[in-house]
């Protein structure tokens, strides 16, 4: 049992540095749930927060419901892996991982079990005598993430708890770390800003910058519906290609248009956009490089030359000169294009984003 | 560039200088040049460290006197000074209580109240701390006669304490200071070294990263258990350091207790320390080879103390 939920919280860091500005949270129980934004947007500061280590300027915590804003760490029963792993230094790996558990008296065999068991998932079961500074940066993080996980509380925080490890481990890790949660049904929150790790782990992501919260959502969602200009480029790569378009109206009959891009849209988004645009002629188109396609020349709506080709193995990307804007496009098959040749692409008008450039937030 | 032995360390002044003045210093401090450095240390350390011991030893086999005939013919007899020392009941009894002396207000007292200090200094929110530790600085800045004056005056029958008892109904016939000598060094020596104690022990908990305390917190450790499992282990080598510094000095102590007490260390001696045994044998009975069996006698018991402790060392910090 563990939804946390966080009411209008700002901290401000003395001086003046608002460190989360007014964040409204509701992590639900059992969820996996990810803070996901780039460095110093706030996602450690919120983390503490919520563990208690650092007292909100404004607003409220709860954890189940229960106001634990004026609660001090130990008595929220959360379990959490700091950025910084934190860990022991006088105590061997075993007791470091043990630690959590001898303080609430747990008897010795079960410790043992458990610190193993947690270990061996771990792949640190043979560090278990060593003391941290015997340790990489990979194993030592791995060990705080065993003293959290090694307890079943309420909630677990984890901060980057799989930065430092090499690729392969790293996807293993999150295997592990979602099997185990799926399995304990013990809620998550999961910093981290790496966008990848973000979309295959979570249930709910939450997308931070500059300490606010902008979207929330699965994680199809903020891929698919981003709803500001931050969050269409943070998520996604190769990232969205924006260019700078107009809407023309010429009779009921709306489209996009710029140099080398004339996109027609249906009469309803048309105006949409029309009615809830600034400036109609001051537009951001974003379209994913996934969801651009080769095409023959009446049937596209966007064109260009080529301008650079990355042969990717399995993929191509495909950089693009249309107008004065390079974009590029991630093509599935092998290409026999050339660079300075002509090519025409489409993009179906479900797959286009339109933002505002004044509000930086999208239009539909 | 030079190659062999005198890379490492010279090897960074190679990369900077510009090959001249350098170079000769280095290979003249590899060469004998280094110990005509040494030589002013080694004249001032044999004038006033070792010859004064190795004269001490040999006084204490004497018969000499401070006055008298023998202070200036005096004749070698051996270890017999040695064999009065540990019949005298004086002596013997000034061991027991510059024992109890040290135990009592530097291991105990100025250790566990340095400590506490130390540790309330570091909590946030607590009012008039700062106060506090001002106090205890000027305790142990002050010149230790005017200290000394300030103690006896304090616990004489009309001082301060006499004072508070009496205000709270409890007649006082006798300064403090003779009714319970010992009593009233300990807490005088308390009073006087806690500083160092504290000041030792805030640099140790300084050197105790804050995520660490964090994450004790995180993991559920109450205070006391925080101070427990990860505050003591991790300035448990402080605290031994701590020991050996206060175990030397307060065995030294002598100008607070001569100022309160007297050689003779108050009634009954309750309060001779050996460092007040030493005085009165030397200066109140002209017995200076006497005085300097005693302390030869108490080095070598500090010395097996210090080892003692620096043995210990090697159980601590196996991290
Ligand atoms: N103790 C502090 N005092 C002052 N400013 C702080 C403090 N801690 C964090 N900040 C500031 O608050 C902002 C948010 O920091 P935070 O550590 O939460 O970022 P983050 O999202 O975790 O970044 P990263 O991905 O780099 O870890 C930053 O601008 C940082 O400089
Ligand atoms: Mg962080």
């Amino acid at each position: 049992m563990g939804s946390v939920e966080l009411k209008n919280v700002t901290k401000i860091f003395p001086p003046k540095t608002v460190a989360i500005n007014n964040v409204n949270l509701k992590v639900h129980d059992g969820e996996f749930f990810i803070l996901l934004g780039p460095s110093g947007c706030g996602k450690t500061t919120t983390l503490r927060i919520i563990a208690g280590l650092e007292k909100p300027t404004k607003g409220r915590v709860y954890i189940d419901n229960e106001d634990v804003t004026d609660l001090p760490p130990r008595k929220r029963d959360i379990a959490m892996v700091f950025q910084t792993w934190a860990l022991y230094p006088h105590m061997k790996v075993y007791d470091n991982i043990a630690f959590p558990l001898k303080l609430r008296k747990v008897a010795k065999d079960e410790i043992d079990r458990r610190v193993k068991e947690v270990a061996k998932m771990l792949q640190i079961e043979t560090l278990l005598d060593r003391y941290p500074r015997q340790l990489s940066g990979g194993q030592q993080q791995r060990v705080a993430l065993a003293r959290a996980l090694v307890r079943k509380p309420k909630v677990w925080l984890l901060d980057e708890p799989l930065s430092n490890l090499d690729a392969i481990l790293r996807v293993q890790m999150r295997a592990e770390l979602k099997r185990l949660q799926k399995e304990l049904k013990i809620t998550a929150i999961y910093v981290t800003h790496d966008q990848v790790e973000a979309m295959s782990m979570g249930d709910r992501v939450a997308v931070l910058n500059a300490g606010r919260v902008l979207q929330v959502g699965a994680p199809n969602e903020v891929y698919n519906k981003p709803n500001t200009l931050f969050v269409a480029s943070f998520i996604g790569s190769p990232p969205m290609n924006f260019m700078r378009v107009a809407l023309k109206n010429e009779g009921g009959n709306y489209a996009l248009v710029a140099e080398g891009v004339s996109i027609p849209l249906p009469t309803e988004l048309g105006k949409i956009i029309e009615e809830k645009a600034s400036d109609v002629n001051d537009l951001i188109l974003g379209v994913r490089p996934e969801h651009l396609e080769l095409s023959t020349a009446e049937d596209s709506n966007i064109r260009g030359e080529v301008y650079v080709i990355e042969p990717l193995g399995s993929e191509t990307i495909l950089n693009i000169k249309v107008g004065d804007n390079i974009i590029k496009a991630r093509l599935l098959k092998e290409t026999t294009l050339s660079i300075g040749s002509k090519v025409f692409l489409k993009v179906s008008t479900n797959s286009i984003h339109v933002f505002d450039p004044s509000t930086e937030r999208a239009l539909f | 560039m030079a190659q062999g032995k005198n890379e490492g360390i010279f090897q960074a002044h190679e990369d900077l200088s510009s090959g001249g003045m350098i170079d000769k210093l280095a290979s003249f401090f590899e060469g004998r040049g280094a110990f005509l450095f040494l030589v002013p240390a080694l004249v001032l350390i044999g004038i006033f460290v070792i010859f004064p011991v190795v004269w001490d030893v040999y006084i204490s086999m004497t018969n000499a006197s401070l006055v008298g005939p023998s202070a200036k013919h005096y004749i070698f007899i051996g270890t017999q000074n040695y064999f009065r020392l540990f019949q005298d009941f004086l002596f013997l009894n000034s061991l027991k209580v510059s024992f109890a002396f040290t135990v009592l207000s530097a291991l105990i007292g100025q250790a566990i109240l340095g400590l506490a200090l130390a540790l309330v200094m570091r909590m946030e929110g607590i009012k008039g701390k700062i106060l506090v530790a001002t106090v205890v600085f000027i305790a142990w800045v002050i010149p230790e006669v005017v200290a000394g004056y300030a103690w006896s005056a304090v616990t004489d029958k009309q001082g301060l304490v006499s004072a508070i008892l009496s205000f709270f109904g409890v007649k006082t016939e006798y300064s403090l200071y003779f009714t319970h000598p010992f009593e009233v060094i300990v807490v005088a020596n308390i009073w006087r070294g806690t500083a160092f104690s504290m000041i030792l022990f805030t640099a140790a908990l300084e050197g105790i990263p804050k995520y660490i305390y964090e994450a004790a917190e995180v993991d559920g450790a109450t205070p006391w258990q925080r101070f427990k499992y990860v505050v003591f282990p991790l300035i448990s080598q402080a605290i031994l350091v701590d020991f050996i510094l206060i175990t030397i000095w307060t065995f030294g102590v002598f100008t607070l207790p001569y100022m309160i007490l007297g050689p003779g260390g108050g009634i009954g001696n309750a309060g001779q320390l050996w460092t007040l045994y030493i005085y009165f044998k030397a200066i109140n009975n002209f017995d200076i080879a006497l005085a300097a069996a005693a302390s030869n006698v108490m080095f070598v018991i500090v010395l097996a103390l210090i080892l003692a402790y620096l043995w210990s060392m090697k159980y601590f910090r196996r991290w």
